[in-house]
């Protein structure tokens, strides 16, 4: 009877924990992560990609500040620069996903570069990555590795704004090519 | 009877003067055609195709890659490295889709081959360049070499490559991400501009023969 009192009492500091925890995991949907898929690569690759779109649905900026797999010796997050006709990588030491936001990883754009993978990974393979964000939250998820297609990856998320808008940064990026070349 | 003969000599210089007309347009035309390069064409090609000088690589059957191995075929020329996690597998994927539908256009007489040239042939081993080259599904050919080898073919393309940050052994390689094509006589002829789609290749290339071959 005692027993069961203290286990009643408790229960609200258990709640407290539980909300806290949850709450700090993201898994209350605040953080939302979607079609996140890794590049299968040939055998011998050191290096691959992961690709996702990060929701936040919540009204305060998130920032992405550090991502981990077991699968892989380090994690950095990297955007390829296509500028003058030259393709270069840029390491992003965060990424910011404003407030209802949301940020999309995609070929030849942002990307998580996988570093060293302890075995080689086949298409259908699920690989755990955990994503920490400066507010101390982490959100928790799995990827597929998926043998890339080409063509629809550009733009799978959404047919029409995700197309028009790579369009225009296609535009954009043949335009800066053409005035370096002015030079 | 004199105007009759007035008339028809009237007749024979109104026909004479259209004949002429036509010719010169016809003429002028053809000259046109031959000279400019279709507006379709204008981002692609180059204004003079440029001789792709000679140059000495090792192909990942660590057979001589030289400028000999671009006659005869219609070349699609890509360089990047293997530690490249995004840019190049998503190029050369896009390649391998373009060129399988490119395969139908494939004669004995207008062969077309895939080369990825790697710019980083300090980790890029022959045997390294053979099991990623074949992973991509079309028969690609890949090449490396010392850097002033791989300079002596890239500069006078225009193609540009520089290490990049990171450490002795992990390191970065920025390098031009145009895809270049050679015609079957090894001369430059025309620059694909990235990002790189399938789609665009075809088309492009369609049209780039239909030019090349008329």
């Amino acid at each position: 009877m005692l027993l069961n009192k203290k286990i009643v009492s408790a229960i609200p500091f258990l709640l407290t924990c539980l909300l806290a925890y949850s709450a700090n995991a993201h898994s209350d949907g605040s953080i939302a992560i979607k079609d996140a898929w890794v590049r299968e690569a040939p055998p011998n690759a050191k290096v691959l990609a992961a690709y996702m779109r990060i929701e936040n649905h919540t009204k305060k900026e998130k920032i992405l500040v550090d991502v981990t797999s077991t699968a892989f010796k380090k994690i950095e997050i990297h955007k390829t620069i296509n500028k003058g006709g030259m393709a270069s990588m840029e390491q992003q030491k965060e990424l910011a996903i404003a407030a209802q936001g949301e940020v999309t990883l995609e070929p030849g754009g942002l990307h998580l570069m996988l570093f060293d993978p302890g075995s080689a990974l086949k298409a259908g393979d699920d690989i755990t990555f955990t994503l920490k964000f400066a507010d101390g939250g982490t959100t928790i998820i799995n990827a597929t590795v998926k043998k890339a297609t080409g063509g629809n990856e550009h733009h799978h998320h959404d047919e029409h704004s995700g197309h028009s808008m790579h369009e225009q940064e296609k535009k954009e990026s043949k335009q800066d090519e053409g005035h370096h070349h002015n030079h | 009877m004199k105007t009759t003969k007035f008339r028809s000599l009237k007749t024979g210089f109104a026909l004479l003067f259209a004949v002429a007309v036509l010719t010169s347009a016809v003429l002028l035309n053809q000259s046109a055609q031959s000279e400019s390069i279709p507006e379709e064409l204008r981002g692609l090609l180059n204004k003079q195709p440029v001789a792709v000088p000679e140059f000495k690589l090792v192909d990942q059957q660590n057979n001589p890659f030289t400028v000999e191995r671009l006659k005869g075929a219609w070349t699609f020329l890509f360089f990047g490295y293997t530690h490249c996690p995004d840019v190049c597998p998503t190029t050369l994927t896009e390649l391998d889709n373009a060129a399988s539908r490119l395969n139908e256009l494939q004669t004995p007489q207008r062969k077309i081959q895939y080369v990825f040239i790697s710019v980083d042939p300090q980790r890029d081993t022959p045997e390294l360049l053979r099991d990623y080259v074949s992973y991509f599904g079309a028969k690609f050919l890949a090449a490396t070499g010392g850097e002033q080898d791989l300079k002596q073919l890239a500069k006078p393309l225009g193609i540009k490559f520089e290490r990049g940050i990171g450490t002795e052994t992990e390191y970065l390689v920025n390098h031009s991400s145009a895809m270049l094509l050679i015609d079957p006589q090894a001369r430059y002829y025309a620059k694909f501009r990235a990002p790189h789609y399938s789609e665009e290749i075809v088309e492009g290339f369609k049209q780039i023969i239909t030019y090349a071959e008329r």
